[in-house]
């Protein structure tokens, strides 16, 4: 298992959500959200984000090139930074139409001067940006 | 539009023996920096006894100091921005509960703490059966305030809690307090300060945030009793 590390590639990721979104966010407004994508326009994935404070977070993405098996897998990590959005973001690594099978899972992480969160673990092995979150 | 749904579960023809083998990959990988792991509970540690100690020492340190002179951190709060535009405009994601789709049971504020319900949105993410989080955004006597809450059981959460900074104040649940924000002694009315409780157990993590004007520490004593009464 190799790590690489990605810093945040804000321009990157709104790309793809525009391209495949029909309209506005219903999501990530009001409260923080959180996803994976995986073979998706060729990377994968996993963010959390609140439009409207900045937090400080950490997102361990794990991409699985089996989704069967830990075989493979590689993580990236964001390391802890203080930001509205934080994306472990893999560019050129999985693209469905050459077949691309990848399972991601997310590991979204808050620190606090009170602890250290473990808020939520996403898994996707698709490109979905899910129902609920563009629904206008 | 409908997109894919997300495979929160298990993954098509997996074993058991190789969902497991995924978990132990995961948890070592995890364990290694020391982070709470998936459905790991509440655990206490001593400060320094935590992963992060040495990286955040001096953002503690600094959170420390303006609460020994201010009594609360300073910084500027845009959640207490966006809370007090709610009472004018609800963002595009406020809709009613009856609109939401909560993978979980959702335990709203208790009424008599509540003036008017603004609305409800998702936090979180989408799984199969709903969102794993929700925020109900409410106006009371003395503000506006959202509840967020993070449905455990669903989102795989957990989290190790510094003990000098715990308390028990919701029903005997670990709690955390926090005030931050900046206030402007010129025109108070620009002032903008958020208060949060923050209180686990095994099924929620839940957060209140409540907007104000000033520092006063009776604010936090009304949201303390309002989480005790919806806990």
């Amino acid at each position: 298992m190799h790590e690489l590390k990605y810093s945040v590639l804000s321009a990157l990721f709104l790309i793809p959500i525009v391209l495949i979104s029909p309209g506005k966010s219903a999501a990530g407004i009001s409260g923080v959200t959180r996803h994976s994508r995986a073979n998706c326009f060729g990377f994968n994935e996993s963010v959390t984000w609140y439009l409207h404070q900045s937090d400080t977070w950490k997102v361990i993405s794990i991409h699985y090139p089996n989704p069967r098996t830990p075989a493979g897998a590689h993580t990236i990590d964001t390391g802890w930074s203080t930001t509205w959005r934080q994306a472990a973001y893999h560019p050129t690594e999985a693209y469905a139409n050459r077949g691309d099978n990848y399972l991601v899972r997310g590991f979204h992480y808050r620190w606090t001067s009170a602890g250290e969160v473990l808020d939520e673990v996403t898994q996707q092995t698709g490109c979905g940006i899910y129902n609920g979150w563009w629904d206008y | 539009m409908l997109l894919t749904p997300v495979t929160q579960g298990a993954i098509p023809n997996q074993t058991q023996t190789e969902q497991m083998e995924r978990i132990r990959f995961e948890r070592e990988l995890l364990d290694k920096e020391d982070l709470p792991l998936p459905d790991g509970g509440i655990i206490l540690q001593n400060p320094e006894d935590m992963a992060s100690f040495d990286f955040f020492k001096e953002a503690r340190a600094l959170e420390a100091s303006d609460i020994k002179k201010y009594g609360y951190i300073k910084r500027p709060s845009y959640v207490a921005l966006y809370l007090r535009q709610q009472k004018i405009k609800a963002a595009d994601d406020v809709t009613t509960f009856d609109s939401m789709i909560f993978a979980f049971d959702f335990p709203k504020i208790q009424e008599r703490h509540l003036k008017k319900v603004i609305g409800f949105a998702p936090s979180g993410s989408f799984i199969e059966n709903g969102w794993t989080g929700g925020v109900e955004l409410f106006i009371t006597n003395y503000g506006v305030c959202r509840l967020e809450v993070n449905a455990i059981t669903v989102s795989h959460g957990s989290i190790i809690l510094d003990k000098t900074q715990t308390t028990f104040l919701i029903n005997g649940k670990p709690t955390v307090t926090r005030i931050e924000g900046i206030e402007n002694p010129i025109n108070p009315i620009k002032s903008a300060l958020l208060y949060t409780v923050e209180w686990y157990d095994a099924t929620y993590f839940r957060k209140i945030e409540c907007e104000a004007h000033d520092y006063n520490t009776n604010h936090l004593e009304r949201m303390l009793d309002m989480a005790r009464a919806s806990d």
